[in-house]
């Protein structure tokens, strides 16, 4: 494991915001930590960089680890171009090969706007100057708190391209916070965290399994024949339809081709992750 | 450091509307002797020769004073905007450290401090060198310039105590105005301290630029008040007591004592200023051992 926390805890008073959070991260890994606003990510986050201590709790990192954060906030001068926001950051560092900058303005498509000041730029483009940024003294693991948010739809997949990219070209370890459920479905690794606890850990797939089932929604063709020919408490009646909430398709299968002859009319839809976080954190707005 | 030190300087100086207001106070000071003051004071003095010259000179002492003051402020404003947003813990994730990356502040706004007194003094003589025929020397230029690096990093340090205190962008905009405007009458940079209640006087010798816009007088105005006075030495003394040229302490303050008191507020206030940061940089947790 890159980074193992045991019983990470942060209490501001009485208010307990992180409670008792374990998490490993495997190196290589892409880890999403999924929460509704206030579930305690970004709390987190700041404790996991180093940036806020722990009430109690461990954080381990394996040794000689290096971090890059890109933060919530921009923290690059908007008054500065970006090339200038690269190299003076780069100073800071003790150990940053001479062409990284070059490097990182190439990898991340920031060839165009290099001599642009950063105010300037699209919401898009300050993003992946971020990224080049964190990325500036090569760091084992990149941390980013909700990297996409703001940011339309074909930016957030030219990000998400660009982190997968880092992962699997670089060996990168990724852990990113988001409330953007999609987002989470690539991640190898899923910690859903809500009132600072971890409340469903697992890659997507086995998350939907266990917390979002399909749903095969029936129309009969002839009701009463249907509904003796199936055993009662399988299934929910709405609007006339049958509703049936499932492990598997083969099962939704299964119901279809034994009863074909009473069935109208079917849909199926699969378990998402939104099904899942609404079933793990609930309906109530916060 | 120098890269961050640069990166101060860059973020002042593009800023341009920000460079017009951190100069406001000393322009308060230039302009309103050019409008107003000059003839009220100088009506005092009509029977003193050349003291129309000494004035001009008493006004650039005074408003380089200013100038440090209000300049070394805008510059540490970097500080706050940092800690606001999350640049400051951005800037403490690489190898730089607390202690250095304190030192910069300080460094970078100093620099500026210095950079925007030359630039007021170039103004200032430029126009009376013009309009009155003022001249200065060599060496008059080389000790003014001392003078304005030990302005620059005593207003930085004083300022740097103050800042420690200001957690919010909105708050330190209030207190540079406050600044701005005060810096002016406590250094004694406005208006004659001689002619001012005693409780007003004691606030300007309490205030450590007020002995610095006595050194920049007295290297300006020494030459010229021998002249003047010709050996007249109660009167000159009476002249300078009154304009804030020595400062009066029991007595007046000779120049090296006016220096010592610099030197010791300088080193007080770096101490109080760094210290702080210092012990915050202590608690910051290291995670990579």
């Amino acid at each position: 494991m890159l980074l193992t926390t045991k019983k990470l805890t942060k209490a501001y008073g009485s208010h307990v915001v992180v409670n008792g959070l374990d998490l490993d991260v495997e190196r290589g890994s892409f880890t999403a930590i999924l929460g509704p606003n206030g579930a305690g990510k970004s709390t987190t986050m700041s404790m996991l960089t180093g940036n806020l201590r722990p009430s109690s709790g461990t954080i381990t990192y394996a040794s000689g680890t290096k971090i890059g954060i890109v933060f919530q906030a921009s923290v690059l001068d908007g008054n500065l171009s970006v090339r200038e926001n690269l190299v003076i950051r780069a100073k800071q560092y003790k150990h940053v090969e001479p062409d990284k900058i070059d490097q990182l303005i190439e990898q991340l498509g920031l060839t165009a706007f290099t001599t642009q000041r950063y105010q300037t730029l699209s919401g898009g483009q300050k993003r992946r100057v971020d990224i080049a940024r964190a990325l500036l003294n090569a760091p084992d693991i990149l941390y980013l708190d909700e990297p996409t948010t703001g940011l339309d739809i074909q930016t957030r997949h030219a990000i998400w391209a660009l982190l997968h990219n880092l992962q699997t070209q670089h060996q990168l370890t990724i852990v990113l916070t988001t409330h953007y459920l999609d987002e989470a479905d690539s991640a190898d690794s899923v910690f859903v965290i809500d009132h600072g606890h971890v409340i469903a850990h697992g890659n997507a797939a086995s998350i939907k399994a266990a917390y979002a089932p399909d749903q095969l929604r029936i129309t009969p063709a002839n009701t009463e024949q249907l509904s003796s020919r199936l055993r009662s408490g399988t299934f929910k009646v709405d609007n006339g339809d049958f509703i049936f909430e499932l492990r598997t398709a083969q099962a939704a299968l299964k119901i279809l081709t034994d009863n074909q002859d009473l069935i109208q009319n079917f849909q199926f839809h699969p378990g998402t992750m939104d099904d899942a976080f609404i079933a793990l954190t609930g309906e109530e707005v916060r | 450091m120098l890269a961050l030190i640069l990166r101060d300087l860059l973020l002042y100086f593009r800023n341009y509307s920000g460079v017009i207001f951190s100069l406001m106070g000393a322009m308060i000071s230039f302009v309103l002797y050019l409008v107003f003051l000059k003839n009220s004071i100088q009506a005092n003095w009509k029977a003193v020769p050349g003291s129309g010259i000494l004035l001009d000179q008493w006004l650039i002492g005074g408003t380089l004073a200013i100038t440090g003051i209000t300049t070394t402020l805008a510059g540490l404003t970097q500080i706050v905007a940092d800690r606001e947003s999350q640049v400051r813990q951005d800037l403490l994730q690489t190898d730089i450290g607390n202690t250095k990356l304190t030192v910069s502040y300080l460094a970078g706004a100093s620099l500026i401090g210095l950079l925007m007194q030359a630039i007021m003094f170039v103004i200032m003589f430029g126009y009376f060198h013009v309009e009155d025929g003022l001249n200065v020397t060599g060496e008059q230029v080389g000790l003014l310039t001392a003078i304005m690096l030990l302005n620059a990093a005593l207003s930085t340090a004083i300022n740097a105590i103050v800042i420690n205190f200001v957690k919010h962008m909105s708050s330190l905009s209030s207190l540079s105005a406050v600044v701005g405007t005060g810096a002016g009458f406590l250094v004694g940079g406005l208006i004659p301290i001689g002619t001012l209640p005693d409780f007003a006087q004691k606030l300007i010798k309490m205030t450590p630029g007020s002995y610095i816009a006595s050194l920049n007088r007295q290297v300006l105005m020494n030459d010229k008040l021998a002249d003047t006075f010709d050996g007249h030495l109660s009167m000159q003394h009476h002249f300078e007591k009154l304009l804030g040229v020595r400062i009066d302490w029991d007595g007046l303050l000779t120049r090296q004592e006016t220096l010592n008191i610099v030197v010791v507020a300088l080193v007080v206030a770096t101490v109080l200023a760094i210290v702080p940061q210092l012990i915050s940089g202590r608690q910051r947790r290291k995670l990579m051992a």
